[in-house]
């Protein structure tokens, strides 16, 4: 999956000099367990350029200045040797570091045109012309370059088969632009968790689990719990599995749930084999909350989405392996 | 035992390869098991290029897994491409072909060893072609 990256979730007020920013660091060490290539669009890179430019100079001030209350103490600190050790911090080889693949992506004539378009005649996700009555200058003032982003991560989205954006502008993550997200395979994620959560639910662990869900999700609105009527799962984190001689027998991970009015239910599930009937399974919901409302934990039993195999090819591997050992 | 694995002949050895404290084996049908021999009784993780019963893994995209130990990623097997990839063990990557066996950057193919403990040792500090079994491990039974 291709993560495309806007600027505003890399904004940060901490200059960075040997080490990443830890929570910058979980989420590339997220993307590589997944295999996640990151893209940044030329238009976000050069924002986030900008923002390190003023923290490095930032800190160099502060060096001088430290320099300077050091000298008037007749302080023999070699503090100027320190400002000369620090550069501007590099983002893309920040995260190509870590082991990830990273793209920076120049938007093309034609996401320019397609901006533009957008910008003057107001199309999605551009906000709607204002009336008459309200002054121009209220409009966003950056709106042609959150456009430019937005062309560019439809348009790898249509030319890799998909896509997730990750931003927090409102532009990007609003309702006007969700019927063409949907229509080019453009997922879109708020935040660093919500990002890793997403692509969580396309690695085979996470359809895995998708699986258990499917099949347990009319006994879970039996239950009480107000998850839509049709099954569709936003996030899955953490999955875990383990299996008998013949299926899947515990299976644990942390889901959301996107409800009707756009908030987002999340709950760990921890699934486990009925010991009396193989092809049932009992699912455990806990720790379940919408934003901070915390819901009651739920029990509910359902047939297993995967039919168990027989005992024989585990069978016949170990006694291939029991000839050798 | 006697087998051959990954291009090299291993006669009279009680670990043809030893990756950190899991021993891997080939049957004759090439596919690989993993056996954790940490503790006082060997335990089964891969049996056969698959996940065995009660270990806790995740399939990854690709086909390979991963093996956890109380939610904490140990390694990954990728079983087409006969791959094992340290996560939490600190050990080189281990490639195990048809005609050879490449741990981290070195590559050992058309070797002969007989009567060691160990056929090749694979640490966190390096790596040895016939060796003395170490200390506390547990004995290799399935």
């Amino acid at each position: 999956m291709l993560i495309v990256v806007n600027s505003d979730v890399l904004y940060t007020n901490a200059f960075m000099h040997t080490e990443m920013h830890k929570n910058w660091r979980s989420f590339a060490e997220g993307c590589k367990n997944v295999g996640a290539t990151l893209a940044f669009p030329r238009t976000s890179l050069y924002e986030i350029e900008l923002r390190q430019k003023e923290l490095y100079d930032l800190e160099i001030r502060r060096i001088d200045d430290a320099r300077k209350l050091l000298t008037r103490y007749d302080s023999t600190l070699k503090v100027r040797q320190a400002a000369d050790q620090i550069k501007v911090a590099d983002v893309v080889h920040a995260f190509s570091a870590q082991g990830l693949h990273v793209e920076v992506e120049l938007p093309t004539l034609d996401d320019f045109r397609d901006a533009e378009m957008r910008a003057a005649k107001h199309l999605p996700p551009s906000p709607p012309r204002k009336s008459s009555s309200q002054s121009s200058d209220e409009e966003q003032s950056d709106e042609m370059r959150d456009l430019v982003i937005w062309s560019v991560a439809c348009r790898l989205a249509r030319e890799r088969g998909g896509a997730l954006l990750l931003s927090r502008d409102v532009v990007h993550s609003g309702k006007l632009g969700r019927e063409e997200a949907e229509a080019c395979g453009l997922l879109r994620a708020s935040d660093f968790d919500e990002a890793l959560g997403m692509l969580g639910a396309e690695t085979a662990a996470g359809q895995l689990a998708k699986l258990f869900l499917a099949k347990a999700w009319d006994k879970i609105i039996g239950a009480g719990v107000a998850l839509p009527k049709v099954f569709a799962v936003h996030t899955i984190a953490d999955p875990t599995y383990i299996r008998s001689t013949t299926a899947i027998k515990v299976a644990t991970f942390r889901f959301g749930v996107k409800l009707d009015d756009g908030k987002l239910l999340t709950a760990q599930a921890s699934i486990a084999q009925n010991d009396y009937d193989e092809r049932l399974y009992d699912l455990a919901l806990a720790d379940a909350r919408i934003a901070k409302a915390i819901l009651k934990d739920v029990t509910v039993q359902f047939e297993g989405p995967i039919e168990a195999k027989t005992n024989d090819d585990y069978a016949e591997r170990l006694r291939a392996l029991r000839g050798i050992v | 035992m006697n087998l051959r694995m990954g291009g090299q002949y291993f006669s009279d050895v009680d670990i043809p390869l030893l990756w950190g404290t899991r021993a891997v084996v080939s049957d004759k049908a090439d596919r690989l098991s993993i056996i954790n021999l940490e503790g006082s009784e060997a335990k089964l993780e891969i049996l056969g290029d698959q996940p065995a019963a009660d270990i806790e893994f995740r399939p990854l995209s690709g086909g390979a897994v991963e093996i956890l130990d109380n939610h904490v990623p140990l390694y990954t097997f990728d079983a087409s491409s006969k791959t094992l990839r340290g996560v939490k063990l600190k050990l080189p990557e281990c490639i195990i072909d048809a005609s050879g066996i490449r741990i981290g950057t070195n590559y050992f193919s058309n070797n002969t060893v007989v009567g060691f403990g160990v056929g090749l040792v694979v640490s966190e500090h390096g790596m040895g072609m016939g060796a003395p079994l170490p200390p506390n491990l547990a004995r290799l039974r399935v």
